[in-house]
Order: C-alpha cells, then structure tokens, then sequence
C-alpha cells in the first residue's frame, strides 16, 4: 500500500482496518544473490538501493533480533553534512542529498527536520577552526553561517552566554542539518526494500560463515545454512564478531556511548545545539523530550549500558551551558555500541575474500550516514567498484597509512575519537 | 586505554604487519578481556584489569609494569 494524504482519510472513514503489515516475515529461501548481515540502517538501506538502483531483488537480510532494535534505533539522530577532510566531506554531502529525496523514495514519513544544527565556539582559535570548517562546507556545496556571540543569542537567548567556564563567542550555523525519527529511517527502508521483493528475515543470527577457496559460499544461521553469491557484513558494534567468522581481524574496538531523555516539554529548544568544550549536545524531539548525550565512556564494551561518572559528566556540562534545564525531569537514559575505528572514519571496501564485502566503523557518526552507506555499498557490491563518495573509506588506509581521515587531528590510533 | 597486548610492542623493524596489528588491529573480544587502564584523576599508575566487556564485571587489577616484566 503506498501512504498518501487520500489514504489516511480513506482508513479514517473505514475504521482504519485496512492498514497492512509493513513488510513480509518469509521463510529464508535456500539461496541469495546477496546477503546481508545486520537489519540496521545500514543494512536496510544497502537491501534497498541495491533494489532500486541496481535492480537486484534476490537479497536477504538477516537480523539477529528486530529490525531497528540495534544502534540505528538507539542513536540521538543528529543529520548533519559539516565535515571537512577530503573522503568525508563528499560522503556525507552525499548522504544528505540522499536525506533530502529519502521520505519521496521510500514513500514513509521518516519526520526529517532540517531545523539547523549550531556548533558553539569559545575562543578566537576555536572560531579561526570553525570558520575554517565553514568554508570547506561551503566549497563542498553545502551551507554554514558563522554567527558571532549575538547571532547566536538571538536564536538560542537561553544558553547561559557569560558562564565562567567556556563563555560564548559565536557559533558555527549548518541550516541544512537537523534530525529525524530513527526508527521510522528503518522502517522506511525496510518498507521500501520489502515492496521490491527483498527478503528481511528476523530473529536470524549468523552464526558462521562459508568461504571455500577464498570464495564466499554462504552462511550458517539460526535458521539453518543459506548459500549467497555475494554477502555483505553490516553489524556495526558486532562487527569484529562477524569478520571473525570470516578469519579477518579488524581494527575495530567496539565502545559504549549513551544518551538520555527528559520527560516531554512543550517545545523550547528549536534546533540541535552542540557545545564541544564540555562534551555535550541536544536538541528536543517532536514528541516533546530534550534528547542530549556526550562522549563515550572510553572502555571496550558490549553492555549497551553505560556507568554514572559518564552520565553526571553530561549534566554538569548541561546544567552549565543551559541552567533552565534543571528544571526537566530525566525520563530515561541507555547505551549503544560504537564500531570506533583509528581515525574515526568508516570502512566501505571489498575484503581478501571474494563476494564478502565489508561495512563498519561508523563510531558514533553511522546515523546520517544511513542513505549515503547504502547507496555506496550497493554499488560496491553490484559493480565490485568503490563509488565515487566513499572512494577513500579504505580498510587498508591504517596498514599503509596513506589516506587517514583523521577529522579531529589527534592521531589515528584507538581511544583518540 | 586499550588491550593488555599493546605491552608487547613488537621490534622496531618488525615489519609492516606485526605494527599495523599492534597498533590497529584488536581482537575486540565480547566476554574476558585484559586491558590497560590509568588512573588518569589519581595515583597515574598504569594497570592491566582483567574484566568482562558483557557485564563489567572486574575481576582482578594488577600494575602494568608487574605484568609485563613478568612476561
Ligand atoms: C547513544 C548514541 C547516539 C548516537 N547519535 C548519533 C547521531 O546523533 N548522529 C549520527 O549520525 N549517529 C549517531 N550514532 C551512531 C549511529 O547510531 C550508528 O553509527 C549506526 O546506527 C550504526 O549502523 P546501523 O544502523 O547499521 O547499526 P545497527 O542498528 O546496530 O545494526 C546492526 C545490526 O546487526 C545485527 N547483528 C549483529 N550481529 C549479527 C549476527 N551475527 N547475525 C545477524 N544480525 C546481527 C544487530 O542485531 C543490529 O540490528 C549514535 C549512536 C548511539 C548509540
Ligand atoms: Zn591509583
């Protein structure tokens, strides 16, 4: 059923009894031209434009639990294309084209927003850096506005702009960025990729994976063997688990990053403010809670949990950049697990093993990559070739050391990002 | 601050693939790992903790340098 105005009002007159299942719950069928482990966002979109793009329908994806349970439904769903290094920069400008035509392809409400993302600065050298920043958005095709200190206090007069700490010297303005419903994202293009004929297949772990002679034959599952030309691993924080199915070693340490929410508000905070000095960030989602998180924890983990000197560390920085937050109750917090690679930039590359390709080490940035991964992916496994925008997400990059992407300059080395 | 084995620094001219999976590659293990930790805000010693990456269990913290002279 495709969703349109006409029908909400056709179901309103009728009961609403004629809504339909999203999408299918099939039998895995014995073989598939390609397979794809991991129902993320990253996977859904990759089953989909594969589909859509490049007219390959005989694809399964494979979800150890429910599609959306993983970090594409536990992130704080910051879409945003303010990158600056060389790789990045065209990637993500890609992905947010991509975002921009996403609700009209995959016919969905996905509630993408674009109500503006401002980076707040603190010194004459964070602003030279910001300003720098800016320009190579601009160069890059997209939009960034550098607000001084008034700028900033005429769109966001509730920030505390004389704190002792980090006073407020400006800001950076991407207009352009914003958010969305995350797990509406995967939905959609679980929805999308299923009206094409792609198998999604829940409670579906891969448990081992088939190479014969350097070639990939397919996978062992929950569910029993299934054969594949070509397979796909797209388990984010489980992504060293998978490839060691497949005998590789990756340079992944996975960690736990968490967020928090307060009960719901009538709307107060109109953007997504992001304040770096004291490692924290928010923005209010449609349904009325403040959404905001900080850093990682920095240990290896697998707990989707996180520990409290994390989570007092974000609400002292909150409470110092906007006091009136104090006054909102917590509703909840939680964590999800990060595929950190050296330089805190992804991996999209063939592997050593034929037909198994490889898509991780998003960090804590894989949510708006969403579209732009997918895309790239089908391409890369329909034509066996890079595509342009993600040309330079190498895996080799840390074994040669040429072409890091080392967006915050302080190495490319683990526990950096 | 990251696996235990980043005590085993390999020979300066190891090559280039013992360094690239000392210094990138991890066994990123889901269960009892070993790894190094600093009291960054007390005494700045260097330990290695035994613990679970599951359930954060703790299971034993020895200093850095007893475990790597012990090698
Ligand atoms: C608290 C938090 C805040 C974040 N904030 C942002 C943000 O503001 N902006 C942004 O861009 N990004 C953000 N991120 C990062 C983003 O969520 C991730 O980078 C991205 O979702 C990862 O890709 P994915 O959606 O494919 O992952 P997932 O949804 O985790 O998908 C991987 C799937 O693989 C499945 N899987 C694993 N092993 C197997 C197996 N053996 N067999 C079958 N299936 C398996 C898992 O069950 C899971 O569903 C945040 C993350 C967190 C946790
Ligand atoms: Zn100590």
């Amino acid at each position: 059923m495709r969703f349109s105005a006409w029908q909400i009002i056709k179901q309103g007159l009728t009961g609403n009894k004629g809504w339909t299942p999203h999408w299918r719950s099939p039998e895995p069928k014995p073989e598939y031209d390609v397979i794809i482990i991991g129902g993320g966002g990253h996977g859904l979109s990759t089953a989909f434009y594969l589909a859509k793009e490049h007219g390959i329908t005989n694809i399964a994806v494979l979800e150890k639990g429910y599609i959306g349970g993983g970090n594409v439904g536990r992130n704080t769903t910051i879409v945003r294309a303010n990158y600056m290094l060389p790789g990045n920069s065209e990637f993500y400008s890609h992905s947010l084209r991509l975002w921009e035509n996403m609700e009209t392809d995959f016919n969905f409400n996905a509630m993408h927003s674009q109500r503006g993302i401002i980076n707040l600065f603190h010194s004459d050298g964070q602003r030279d850096a910001y300003a720098r920043r800016g320009n190579q958005m601009i160069s890059q095709g997209d939009d960034a506005v550098l607000l001084d200190r008034e700028g900033v206090r005429q769109m966001l007069p509730y920030l505390d702009f004389e704190q002792t700490r980090f006073p407020i010297f400006g800001g950076l303005y991407h207009p352009r960025g914003g958010s969305a419903r995350h797990d509406a994202v995967a939905w959609g293009y679980a929805r999308g990729a299923d009206m094409r004929g792609v198998d999604i297949i829940q409670n579906c772990e891969v448990t081992g994976i088939d190479i014969e002679g350097g070639i990939v034959k397919g996978v062992q599952t929950s569910r029993g063997a299934i054969r594949a030309k070509k397979v796909a691993l797209m388990t984010a924080g489980r992504s060293s688990q998978t490839a060691a199915m497949a005998g590789l070693t990756l340079p992944i340490e996975s960690h736990v990053l968490q967020a928090f929410v307060s009960e719901g508000l009538k709307p107060c905070i109109d953007h997504v403010v992001t304040y770096g000095m004291g490692h924290f960030y928010i923005s209010q989602s449609d349904k009325g809670g403040l959404v905001f998180g900080g850093d990682l924890d920095f240990y290896a983990s697998y707990a989707a949990r996180g520990n409290l000197p994390m989570a007092e560390h974000v609400l002292e920085a909150g409470m110092t950049l906007m006091p009136m937050i104090g006054k909102a109750r917590m509703l909840r917090s939680w964590g999800g697990i990060m595929d950190m690679s050296p330089d805190g930039s992804p991996i999209i590359d063939k592997t050593d093993i034929s037909g198994l390709y490889l898509n991780c080490g998003w960090c804590y940035g894989g949510f708006k990559a969403v579209p732009g991964s997918g895309f790239s992916m089908a391409h890369l496994v329909a034509k066996d070739e890079p595509h342009g925008p993600a040309a330079k997400f190498r895996l080799d990059r840390f074994a040669t050391g040429l072409g890091l992407m080392d967006e915050e300059g302080t190495g490319a080395q683990h526990n950096l990002h | 601050m990251g696996h235990a084995s980043m005590l085993n620094r390999p020979e300066q001219d190891a090559g280039k693939d013992v360094w690239n999976a000392y210094l990138h590659e991890r066994a990123n293990i889901a269960g009892d790992v070993e790894d190094l930790w600093c009291h960054d805000m007390g005494c700045a010693a260097w330990i290695v903790v035994r613990r679970n990456t599951i359930s954060h269990t703790i299971y034993e913290a020895k200093l850095a340098n007893e475990v790597r002279d012990a090698d």
